[in-house]
């Protein structure tokens, strides 16, 4: 037996697990050995220091209850996610079927051909006038705004073309009455 | 000073019903089965902590923390007699974390649950507090010498062979549990031990 062996045997003899084999063979030696003894003595005076090392004065009941109220309270929220006591595979399952019909509405508001202004209806201002009211349904005129081709010819106008820009056409009202003053030639 | 530690449920009588028992319990929904296993391991999560980071406020911070994600978590556990190897692997992980980040202050009032000698001490602990209540000036002097020395010895150990120390030769845990909290086998955990008290043998030489 190495030295290395002889105090593995020592320190599980002293913590209790070393085999009952081993046992008899570690006593014969502690017997005869002056030396082994004394590795023991020192095994035995180290585990008396660390086993002395006290605890802290702890009020065990207080911590007991303390620690059930934490419990308490960290179990709350918990239970929280099991929304109307459904299980989590009919959760998954309404919740695939709503990022379906998501993924649905999605596309066919998306689909091509289909512009972001369908359903306004933007007419080609007229040629020779700032301004055109045209009212295709009664219901709903429109009041489109434009440059007239006068105002385009105009080199001394004192709005300069980089400086100002004019729409080609805005669509700026939609009534009964036209709201936007026609009696500028301006505008 | 060793502090009286009431451990009803540890001593496992004819009656008392197994950690898998309790799991069993409180995944039914049984919460006070939890309650049960708090009393049963609450004295040796504090003591493992503590002994990690020799701060008896961090170390019931520490204990509560373990047992809230032990909870939270109960479900995950894959064998429900092996609770208490599995509570003692969180508490050495949050330990450890909490060692190398250590917090600020606490929310909760934990000094209220610690005697009049432990909460009237400064945070950090700078030694033991070993026979604090001994009347001889000297003599305590001394001790806390001691268990500085203890603790920075122990301080030197790798990671493995410390908590084997601790969990086997200072707390007596089962060699099982220690094995199931540093995720290793039973053969592993006597020879972390053996290769901890060789270094603890060395490192404290001239106080053996």
């Amino acid at each position: 037996m190495t030295h290395d062996e002889l105090e593995f045997s020592i320190s599980q003899f002293l913590d209790g697990t070393l085999a009952v084999d081993e046992e008899a063979a570690l006593k014969a030696r502690l017997e005869r050995d002056a030396e082994a003894r004394a590795l023991l003595e020192e095994h035995r005076r180290l585990t008396a220091l660390l086993k002395a090392q006290p605890l802290p004065e702890v009020n065990w009941d207080a911590l007991a209850s303390h620690l059930s109220k934490a419990v308490a309270r960290e179990e709350a929220p918990a239970q929280s996610y099991r929304l109307f006591n459904v299980s989590p595979r009919v959760m998954a399952l309404a919740a695939s079927i709503l990022v379906v019909l998501g993924v649905g509405v999605t596309v066919l508001l998306n689909r091509p051909g289909r512009s972001a202004g369908e359903g306004l209806v933007i007419r080609d201002v007229h040629p020779d006038a700032a301004v055109a009211v045209s009212s295709p349904d009664q219901s709903s005129p429109e009041v489109t705004v434009g440059p007239s081709r006068a105002l385009a010819a105009n080199t001394s106008s004192p709005f300069a073309e980089d400086v100002v820009s004019r729409p080609s056409r805005v669509v700026i009202a939609s009534g009964v009455e036209p709201a936007q003053d026609t009696s500028n030639p301006l505008y | 000073m060793e502090a009286e530690a009431p451990d009803p449920g540890k001593a496992k009588g004819f009656t008392s019903p197994t950690d898998g028992e309790l799991v069993g319990r409180v995944l039914a929904g049984d919460r006070t089965g939890f309650d049960d296993l708090v009393r049963r391991y609450q004295r040796q999560a504090v003591a493992v902590s503590y002994r990690l980071l020799s701060n008896s406020h961090d170390a019931l911070e520490v204990t509560q923390d373990a047992f809230l994600k032990a909870f939270s978590s109960l479900a995950t556990l894959q064998k429900p007699e092996a609770f208490g190897g599995w509570l003692m692997r969180i508490v050495s992980n949050l330990s450890l974390n909490y060692r190398r980040s250590r917090k600020t202050g606490s929310q909760l009032p934990l000094d209220d649950l610690l005697g009049p000698l432990d909460a009237q001490k400064t945070k950090v602990l700078t030694g033991s507090d070993w026979m604090a209540q001994s009347g001889n000036p000297l003599h305590r002097l001394q001790s806390e010498e001691m268990g500085r020395k203890l603790q920075s010895a122990l301080a030197q150990l790798p990671e493995k062979q410390r908590l084997a120390i601790i969990m086997f030769t200072i707390e007596e845990m089962p060699q099982k549990e220690v094995a199931a909290a540093l995720r290793c086998s039973v053969e592993a955990v006597k020879w972390h031990v053996f290769q901890g008290r060789k270094k603890l043998k060395e490192l404290l030489k001239e106080h053996l």
